[in-house]
């Protein structure tokens, strides 16, 4: 027997309110760390200097190689037993775990936008005097940026649900709080009925956002024909659609 | 035709959309900001006792008692879900005890799996969380018997498998808890199947007690295998389910955990319970949670711990 009235009882209640709030905060910091250590990765990795390009290479190996899962338990209850002081709380091993992982993949992410750019550009910047950290900056990474995003979006989607992943420690996220909340009455299901539906409204805003940021990146932005050829946001999200939604255009 | 349909109505739209969605999720935000904190809050304290004993001094929070409790067993240790606060047997005996030290319990959801490592690294100051007390615990950490809990097996309805102990279930699906006694006593009765020449259980092992009964309840399994109040709390927020199969079994006694070498908290808690035995106070909760079968007497108090 299925209780709607749980479900009734859960959807609007602040505590999954609160958890809802755990996930996006977690994912965002953990995103947003991610893409800075991804960048300096990135770099790192491309160095023609063996001691830049190397650990690089290794963290990459590490990160992408291993669970996620299991580096977030490594660093719950792993290092209490290394160091009785590192005594991380939930949500700093939580946090710093998916951290150092995005960070992998968005050293990947970012090596290949920087690589999509025509190496002529890197030249002709230094040609004009600047330095390798000014060219980066002002010529090449913005234009990286326009292939970066959309993976970026991939992951920061990815990231919101992953963080389920915090429940294993008792972090009370929406996957965790489905858990506890559940099992007073015995009814994880329709608890999970309710949190799922959450993950899809934080998913969902996610996708505005990111057209948002997309159409912000586009040079041609203003150009109707360009605008033509824009997807709407149910071809994006759930790819088919029609295809003139027009999506998010920010005028100037 | 369409290509000069986007004018700025349209855009007038996907701005439209963007700022309800931003509405969304600040609304979310102040509902997350004003809402309690689920699960790790302080425990109100309905009836404030004079302090008998002297807290101890190597407290985590100061004022606190810091109580780790894997809040997902009922009568147990659960969160009321109108509250968020953790409530049920265990919940308010480590109050009362807190309150006789003249702290506050502070309930800390964890899992049942790591608790006591998670005790031993230091993240509370005790676990009460339906622990049974067992020689391989006891070499990592010290206990305070309060209580003593059998398991029992959950099965169909009428019983159909005939499954009247653990063993009955050589060849069958059984559903169990990770990390805890029952599940070694499966593994102990799988044993027994092998020597007899039958075939083995089917151990399906999961993190939660809720997800274990629904294995049953989607008949994965034949049988679930838990402590015996959970049982009877089950069938009697869903009666005619399931039923036990068999009797109880295996009655023993679970412990306050305490770090070995806490010896000021072994004995503030130790000295608390006898107070709370002899004045009543243990007695009036087993009460209200229906557990007189599981009370433990001061006799066998003195047997566990002499």
């Amino acid at each position: 027997m299925f209780r709607w009235d749980i479900v009734w009882q859960f959807l609007f209640s602040s505590f999954i309110f609160q958890a809802a709030w755990t996930t996006l905060w977690i994912s965002v910091i953990a995103q947003s760390c991610g893409v800075i250590i991804g960048l300096f990765l990135a770099l790192m990795r491309m160095s023609r200097y063996p001691f830049l390009s190397w650990p690089a290479r290794s963290y990459i190996w590490f990160f992408r190689g291993s669970p996620l899962l299991v580096q977030v338990l490594l660093l719950w209850d792993g290092l209490p037993r290394l160091a009785p002081s590192l005594l991380l709380p939930g949500w700093a091993a939580v946090v710093i775990a998916f951290s150092l992982n995005e960070g992998a993949y968005m050293a990947e992410i970012t090596r290949a936008g920087i690589t999509s750019v025509d190496p002529g550009q890197m030249e002709a910047a230094k040609s004009l005097g600047m330095r390798f950290p000014l060219a980066m900056r002002r010529i090449v990474l913005p234009q990286a940026a326009r292939v970066i995003v959309p993976p970026l979006g991939n992951e920061f989607n990815n990231m919101l649900k992953t963080t389920s992943i915090a429940s294993v420690i008792g972090l009370q996220e929406l996957t965790g709080t489905a858990e506890i909340f559940g099992s007073p009455t015995f009814t994880i299901f329709e608890l999970l009925i309710v949190v799922t539906f959450y993950y899809l409204l934080l998913t969902t805003l996610w996708g505005y956002v990111q057209n948002w940021i997309e159409n912000r990146l586009n040079p041609d932005r203003l150009v109707k024909a360009e605008l033509r050829e824009k997807k709407s946001w149910t071809q994006r999200m759930i790819g088919f659609g029609t295809r003139t939604g027009g999506g998010l255009v920010s005028g100037r | 035709m369409e290509a000069f349909s986007h004018g700025r109505g349209d855009r007038h739209t996907s701005k439209g959309m963007l700022f309800v969605g931003i509405l969304v999720l600040l609304t979310m935000l102040l509902a997350a900001c004003g809402g309690t904190t689920t699960g790790g809050g302080t425990i109100p304290t309905p009836n404030p006792q004079t302090p008998t004993v002297a807290p101890p001094t190597d407290l985590i929070t100061p004022g606190s008692l810091t109580v780790g409790s894997d809040t997902t067993y009922p009568p147990q240790e659960f969160i009321d879900t109108a509250t968020g606060q953790a409530k049920g047997f265990d919940v308010d005996l480590i109050t009362a005890i807190a309150q006789r030290m003249g702290l506050q319990a502070k309930i800390v959801t964890t899992k049942f799996d790591t608790i006591i490592d998670d005790l031993v690294a230091k993240r509370f100051d005790v676990v009460i969380s339906a622990v049974s007390i067992t020689p391989e615990r006891q070499k990592k950490v010290d206990f305070v018997p309060y209580f003593s809990a059998g398991e029992s097996l959950l099965v169909r309805t009428g019983n159909p498998l005939n499954i009247k102990s653990t063993g009955d279930l050589c060849g069958r699906n059984v559903g169990v808890q990770t990390g805890t006694i029952e599940q070694d006593d499966l593994k102990t009765a799988n044993d027994a199947c092998v020597k007899a020449g039958k075939p083995a259980i089917h151990v399906t092992v999961l993190q939660d007690q809720t997800a274990v009964i629904q294995l049953l309840a989607n008949n994965r399994v034949d049988a679930t295998f838990q402590d015996s109040p959970l049982t009877d709390y089950y069938n009697k927020l869903n009666p005619g389910q399931f039923t036990v199969g068999g009797s109880v079994v295996n009655a023993g006694p679970e412990g306050i955990v305490v770090r070995k070498g806490d010896t000021s908290m072994f004995n503030a808690i130790q000295t608390v319970f006898k107070q709370l035995k002899a004045n009543g106070t243990y007695h009036s909760i087993i009460l209200k949670w229906g557990l007189t079968s599981e009370a433990i007497s001061l006799i066998d108090r003195r047997t566990i711990t002499g």
